[in-house]
């Protein structure tokens, strides 16, 4: 295919068809399955055909019994996140072909499916409560929800705090909650994101199922080269996640360090880094542009790396443009690094993604700014809780790194880091810059430390 | 709208709100409520809620002692909480919570609220505060994990 950036915004034909069946589903869990007109399960109708294996053809026909049978069991709602995932499943992995192609990069998509669904015995009980709080939500529909319905759940949400396993399922849950109770009351069914909670729904019901995925890890050391990060966050829970390179032996891989953290609303961005105190050696290679030495770091096929916080040892300075360039211009194709891959489980369109390293862009307008390469605008995603990556910075960088990334109707793209100086000794701005020098326990005011001495305070109390 | 784009809001919101004297705030099962550290002990605090509707309060310590403030009218505990809901959530949403007789998007301020709070006190069990505050302070002491959880890709 001679598909160049300039065809970016033509998406796939597939990719839309598939969409409509998406759609499908989540007005059907907009008006929830208790108010569901036999019109409103003809998608399942169609799609118990379309599902590529025959077990889940087994499920789609089951499910459509059920419906017209008015005995929808748990399999059921089960049935419905699993056929939603494996539409979007597929849309991940056509939008995520296309990109590459259109960048000149090899596309790289395992062929893994999620057919070995299993749950650990200790976590059934639990995860069963999340389960039926889902289909609770399923019957009533996004448009029935009130705060009430939240309120019998809270017992579950409280035990599954002392349960580690289910961590990011919990995780997950209570941004979910949260954004559930902020739209309470529901005024206006139009002002109900529909898609964005079936989304969630339907991850959440997923996890149900396999609340992890195991993945075999290699034991890797090395030189490791930050290059920038994202932070992403609910009120609730936050998660750093850095991406660089990981030199081991001759080998060079695209990696991505992640450290998540359970936090209470009033902790903000700005007291972002007094959650994670470990990131302090990392934080400052990447402010500074200097390498790390990597022992006995377990690196995931995907490229997820885990290292030992406390044996960091600071490697030397280097080339920070360089290095980007090398893996990820948007110039030259070659990309020197395994790229980053998503285990088939968590595919979904939003994690499309290329990550992308320029320094022929312009920033265009105010508001939504976008990023122009070549003749191609692309609206810029900014968390708007970063002052360091305001319009004025942008528009006064000399290079920028990040990824494109896809939602609903279009693409953006979301900076990692970016470079006021395009000399040599760059170093670069990235999320959560203005408030590192909150690590050296300087802030006047700690929210962290103050509730957690109230925490150990009252928690052994009682 | 975007789904990439979300969840911004909250935060500006709760930009300057401070946790020493008021650690714990929330509109929760038709009541603003919430934790008021106590001058005097470190191992006390004062727990305190204003209904929704009948804006009805109480406050006392967590020893179930009420509070002294209380004399026919909302006491100074009542009204940091009050203070400190409105830079968590913002005036508009707490005067929505709280169903004040007004057209909430012409409450600004803290002090517009309680001109407009007409309930009396009424002894209503409280330990129920408490108990949601030792809850919100258990999530600060789970550990960082190092899983990288694609679904958080969902909330910025
Ligand atoms: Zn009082």
């Amino acid at each position: 295919m001679d598909a160049t950036l300039e065809h970016l915004s033509e998406i796939p034909t597939q990719f839309q068809e598939l969409h409509t069946y998406i759609e499908s589903i989540d007005s059907l869990l907009l008006v929830g399955t208790g108010h569901a007109k036999p019109s409103d399960i003809d998608i399942f109708r169609t799609l118990a055909e379309a599902v590529p294996s025959k077990s889940l053809q087994n499920r789609v026909h089951a499910l459509v019994r059920a419906f017209d049978e008015n005995l929808l069991n748990d399999e059921a709602y089960e049935t419905i996140a699993l056929v939603r995932s494996t539409l979007q499943i597929a849309q991940y992995e056509i939008l995520q072909h296309y990109l590459t192609t259109i960048l000149g990069r090899a596309s790289i998509i395992s062929d893994d499916t999620f057919s070995s669904l299993q749950t650990q015995g200790s976590e059934n009980g639990i995860l069963n409560a999340v389960k039926k709080w889902l289909i609770e939500i399923a019957i009533a529909g996004f448009d029935g929800l009130s705060a009430d319905a939240m309120t019998p759940f809270i017992p579950t949400l409280e035990k599954l705090v002392s349960i580690p396993e289910l961590n990011e399922t919990h995780a997950i849950l209570l941004g979910f909650i949260n954004e559930i109770m902020d739209y309470q009351p529901i005024h206006n069914i139009d002002m109900i994101p529909q898609h964005r909670w079936a989304d969630l729904w339907s991850r959440l019901m997923m996890r149900t199922l396999s609340p992890k995925i195991q993945v075999d890890c290699k034991s890797v050391s090395g030189d490791l080269f930050l290059l920038g990060l994202e932070i992403q966050q609910h009120t609730q829970f936050v998660s750093v996640i850095l991406y660089g390179l990981l030199k081991a032996e001759e080998d060079l891989h695209s990696v991505r360090i992640v450290r998540s953290s359970f936090k209470v609303d009033v902790i903000d961005t700005s007291h972002i880094w007094l959650l994670f105190p470990e990131l302090k050696p990392l934080i400052t290679a990447l402010s500074s542009a200097q390498s790390l030495k990597i022992e006995n770091g377990q690196l995931s096929p995907g490229g997820d790396l885990t290292i030992s916080y406390s044996h960091l040892k600071s490697g030397k300075s280097f080339n920070l443009i360089e290095m980007m360039s090398s893996c990820y211009s948007i110039e030259s194709p070659t990309n020197n690094s395994t790229p980053l891959t998503l285990p088939a489980f968590y595919r979904h369109p939003i994690h499309v993604s290329e990550m992308i390293f320029t320094d022929t862009f312009q920033i265009k307008g105010t508001g939504t700014s976008h990023i122009k390469i070549g003749e191609v605008s692309i609206p810029l995603l900014i968390p708007g809780t970063f002052p360091e990556l305001d319009t004025k910075t942008l528009k006064t960088s000399k290079w920028i790194f990040g990824a494109f990334r896809y939602d609903n109707t279009c693409w953006w793209f979301q900076p990692f880091s970016l470079g006021k100086s395009d000399q040599i000794a760059s170093e670069p701005i990235f999320p959560g810059y203005n408030f590192i020098d909150t690590f050296e326990g300087k802030s006047r005011y700690n929210p962290v430390k103050i509730l957690k001495e109230r925490a150990s305070r009252l928690l052994r109390s009682k | 709208m975007s789904f990439l784009t979300q969840g911004s809001d909250r935060e500006t919101k709760i930009d300057k709100r401070k946790v020493n004297n008021v650690p714990f705030v929330e509109l929760h099962d038709g009541r603003l409520q919430g934790v008021v550290s106590s001058g005097s002990s470190k191992e006390r605090v004062y727990l305190a809620f204003i209904k929704a509707n009948s804006h009805d309060y109480y406050c006392s310590t967590n020893n179930n002692r009420r509070c002294g403030g209380l004399r026919g009218t909302y006491c100074k505990h009542l009204r940091w909480l009050l203070e400190e809901a409105v830079k968590q959530f913002g005036a508009k949403k707490v005067a929505e919570y709280l169903k004040l007789p007004t057209n909430p998007e012409s409450v600004k301020s803290a002090r517009n609220i309680l001109a407009l709070l007409h309930g009396s006190e009424v002894k209503e069990s409280i330990s129920e505060v408490f108990s949601r505050f030792l809850g919100y302070l258990r999530y600060l002491e789970v550990e960082s994990v190092n899983e990288y959880i694609p679904e958080m890709a969902w909330f910025f």
